[in-house]
């Protein structure tokens, strides 16, 4: 028995079994396959951002391995389709002060791409769209309805003369809108009247005779880029159709880019 | 009597080793004219007797042949430089080497006057690094040179000058000897690893490889992550590519390269790498690949999860479906209904025919049979005339699932090997969630079955699992049970028996890693075919 065992392991040698197995190790080696992690903070999505103003976008970036100066930054105008660059290679500070260019839109993106020093990024842009505007007047103050006649609503307010950023502006005229119900919140229920003004008063005439009560509405408007008064030209042409102070907005929207006046 | 047994053992082992160990000749020149003259060389000037230059049996300066009969003469070279160059030889790895002569001069002058040699290890053509021997040994005078290790060639010339009739230079029995290099482990060296800054997750791993017998080696690849306690990542093989694998050379600057971004993990911290280097031993078989054991849920035939967990202990698995030529070369016969390539998967086989094919095949190598019929043991030749022509006959088969031949893999081994194993990314289909990357089925095919292995492999290095034959599997078809088990087999009694993956006739719902068919064993469509398993020792 034992004499067989031995044979075999003669067996084994003589045959060249006898599997032997070497290694060698490397020092120890970084790896980092993981992509950083990046959170876009600001603007993310349903923020409105003024042209000539400065705001900060914010992010939150970390990895094991951060390279440094790899923060990159774009906006879109356009929900993403195409970005420009707006800062490469810096290093990864948390913001960014942005001083926002014109001209505006309602489907504004920032794109934020980060890197480590393997090579694995993270890019993403804010979760869905946000608005750069120009800055618009500030609301009528003093609204009141002088019906002493018993025949008509003559609407008077205090002339605007400020930007809500209180920067000196003059409006380029006044809506003044009606409805019969007091729908405070509900920019349907606002129509258009047939003029727009650039004094302080309106006067609807004989309303008192066909109406009970009415509400009415004055917005100030400035038209940065010519295209509001293109809206309202259309609606003078087209007395019988009202407008509200919402087809006015998604009109502007649907031209791709535009602001609220 | 121990003792006796145990001297004796100790004894032959030793002269084993010593036998293994013993120097042989490679070259030799004696100047004899004889056989054993190997080691050709050519003279410069020619042998001559105006100034003598070249064999010679006389008896010259008091000098006569060290070894037979003849020996190289120089005498009087009226200060021609005399050289006898040898032939280059290409030397084997797995020896050591070494270069002998003798010589013998007679009043040379120490200067001006020289004999000498100069041995070169490659196959080159010029010479240098010249050795004077001693001018007037006025006997014979051994030299002995040992070939440095790693050295792919050898070369040698004799030179000498002087002049004088009283003045002698003569050269006998050049030898050229090699020894076996014990059978020792290969070296794995200058190992480096570094993953690319591109971002494109791969690390170029490089090694210097060197097995002192010549042997070729089996590379593997494992990273530890605590600093060397447990080297238990282990890269996917198909996510390696470079010098990784088996039988490869010796050599340096050795490449893998690691897709670790493939994989389906993460790395983010210091790691080690170590790069092993088995001589050529490995015990897993030709075309088979190591399935390492796990556990896994096999999700039901549509890819839903089910209750069922699965351990399985490692076994060896064929990369490719067994092929018209394999089977032909075990069984004599090639039922296939596609042919003209012997690389396409053979088809038109029952699970009775698969079977048969494992045993033989077991057989013809040595191995243990897996399989028995009925108590007629493990021969297909010694079982009954007609067992493999009814489908009732299935259950005479049973399996001896220790054995270490051939068998059909059960529905849980095939399975875990489709999906990958423990390296499995969770694909639809066996290597890809695309079934174009590693499928001929209905809409690629042409109709057709395709060579093995021409499409992608998946995570462990299998191909084809996904169509181009549905493989039997050894498991009786059933509804998965609950619960936990280990290496289960399936029903012991029912039919019809199990197929999987789908083949080149089926679309690609039939080709995921989970459907299941059930063929009943005699079946033998142009769409069915197979492929092994063997137990992992």
């Amino acid at each position: 028995m034992k004499t067989a065992m031995l044979l075999c392991i003669l067996f084994m040698f003589g045959s060249g079994l006898l599997a032997l197995t070497g290694y060698g190790t490397t020092a120890p080696v970084i790896n980092d396959t993981v992509d950083p992690s990046l959170s876009i903070l600001s603007p993310n999505g349903g923020e409105t951002w003024y042209i000539g103003d400065t705001n900060d976008i914010i992010w939150t970036a970390s990895d094991t391995n951060l390279s440094p100066n790899s923060v990159y930054l774009w906006y879109s105008l356009n929900g993403g389709t195409n970005y420009t660059s707006l800062a490469e290679a810096i290093a990864n500070g948390g913001s960014y002060p942005w001083e926002l260019p014109s001209p505006q839109s309602y489907n504004a993106k920032v794109r934020i791409k980060v890197s480590d020093s393997f090579g694995n990024f993270t890019q993403i842009a804010s979760a869905s769209a946000f608005t750069i505007s120009y800055v618009p007047p500030q609301e009528p103050t003093g609204v009141s309805v002088n019906t002493a006649n018993g025949i008509d609503a003559v609407i008077t307010w205090q002339p605007v003369t400020q930007t809500i950023y209180n920067t000196p502006i003059t409006p380029d005229g006044y809506i003044v809108l009606y409805n019969e119900s007091p729908y405070e919140h509900d920019e349907h229920f606002y129509y258009y009247l047939w003029d727009v003004t650039s004094g302080t008063s309106f006067t609807h005439g004989g309303v008192m005779r066909r109406r009970a009560e009415m509400f009415y509405r004055v917005v100030a408007y400035k038209d940065y880029d010519g295209r509001m008064a293109g809206i309202l030209s259309a609606a003078r042409a087209n007395p019988e159709t009202k407008l509200s102070v919402a087809d006015i907005k998604q009109a502007l929207v649907s031209a791709d880019m535009g602001g609220e006046k | 009597m121990r003792s006796v047994v145990l001297r004796f053992g100790l004894i032959a082992l030793a002269m084993l080793l010593s036998f293994s160990l013993i120097a042989e000749t490679l070259a030799l020149q004696s100047f004899e004219s004889l056989p054993d003259d190997t080691w050709s060389y050519t003279a410069n000037p020619v042998p001559s007797r105006l100034i003598y230059w070249g064999p010679t049996t006389e008896a010259m300066g008091g000098a006569s042949a060290y070894d037979g009969s003849s020996y190289w003469a120089g005498w009087d070279l009226d200060n021609v430089e005399s050289t006898v160059t040898f032939s280059t030889l290409t030397l084997q790895a797995g020896f050591t080497y070494n270069v002998s002569f003798y010589y013998f001069t007679k009043n040379l002058a120490t200067t001006n006057d020289y004999c000498r040699y100069s041995v070169k290890y490659d196959n080159g053509t010029n010479w240098d690094g010249w050795t004077n021997v001693a001018n007037n040994s006025n006997a014979w005078t051994a030299v002995s040179v040992d070939v440095p290790s790693g050295s792919n060639y050898l070369r040698m010339c004799l030179s000498s000058k002087f002049d004088g009739s009283t003045k002698y230079a003569h050269w006998d029995y050049i030898l050229v000897e090699r020894t076996p290099i014990p059978n020792t482990a290969p070296v794995v060296s200058n190992v480096t690893a570094s993953q690319r800054t591109d971002g494109s997750k791969l690390v170029d791993i490089y090694y210097d490889l060197y097995d002192a017998n010549g042997e070729l080696c089996d590379i593997s690849l494992k990273i530890s992550a605590d600093g060397g306690a447990n080297y238990n990542i282990i890269p996917s093989p198909a996510n390696l590519s470079g010098d990784f694998g088996d039988d490869l050379p010796n050599g340096t600057n050795k490449h893998i390269v690691w897709n670790i971004g493939a994989e389906s993990y993460g790395l983010d911290s210091s790691y080690l790498y170590r790069v092993y280097a088995d001589d050529g031993s490995s015990p897993i078989p030709e075309n088979f690949l190591l399935v390492e054991g796990g556990t896994f849920n096999p999700p039901d035939w549509d890819g839903s999860p089910t209750s069922y967990m699965v351990t399985l202990t490692s076994f060896y698995i064929d990369k490719y479906e067994v092929t018209q030529a394999s089977y032909q070369a075990v069984l004599g016969t090639n039922p296939s209904f596609f042919n003209g390539n012997p690389n396409y998967p053979v088809e038109q086989v029952s699970w009775f025919n698969a079977i048969e094919y494992c045993n033989r095949r077991s057989m013809q190598e040595g191995l243990t049979p897996c399989y028995s019929y009925g108590a007629n043991g493990t021969n297909p030749s010694d079982w009954p005339t007609g067992w493999s022509y009814d489908d009732a006959n299935h259950t005479n088969v049973s399996c001896n699932w220790s054995a270490d031949g051939y068998r059909l893999p059960t529905e849980m081994e095939w399975m875990f090997a489709a999906r990958g194993g423990i390296h499995s990314q969770g694909n639809t289909f066996s290597g890809s969630n695309d079934i174009n990357d590693v499928a001929w089925y209905s809409s690629n095919s042409a109709s057709r079955t395709h060579e093995v292995g021409e499409l992608s492999a998946n995570e462990l290095g299998t191909y084809d699992m996904s169509g181009n034959v549905w493989e039997w599997v050894w498991d009786i078809m059933d509804g998965y049970p609950s619960g936990n088990h280990t290496n289960p087999t399936g029903p012991i009694s029912g039919s019809p028996h199990m197929g999987r993956g789908g083949s080149w006739n089926f679309s690609a719902e039939y080709c995921t890693v989970s459907f299941r068919a059930g063929i009943s064993a005699t079946s033998m469509y142009l769409h069915v075919g197979f492929r092994c398993v063997r137990v992992s020792p």
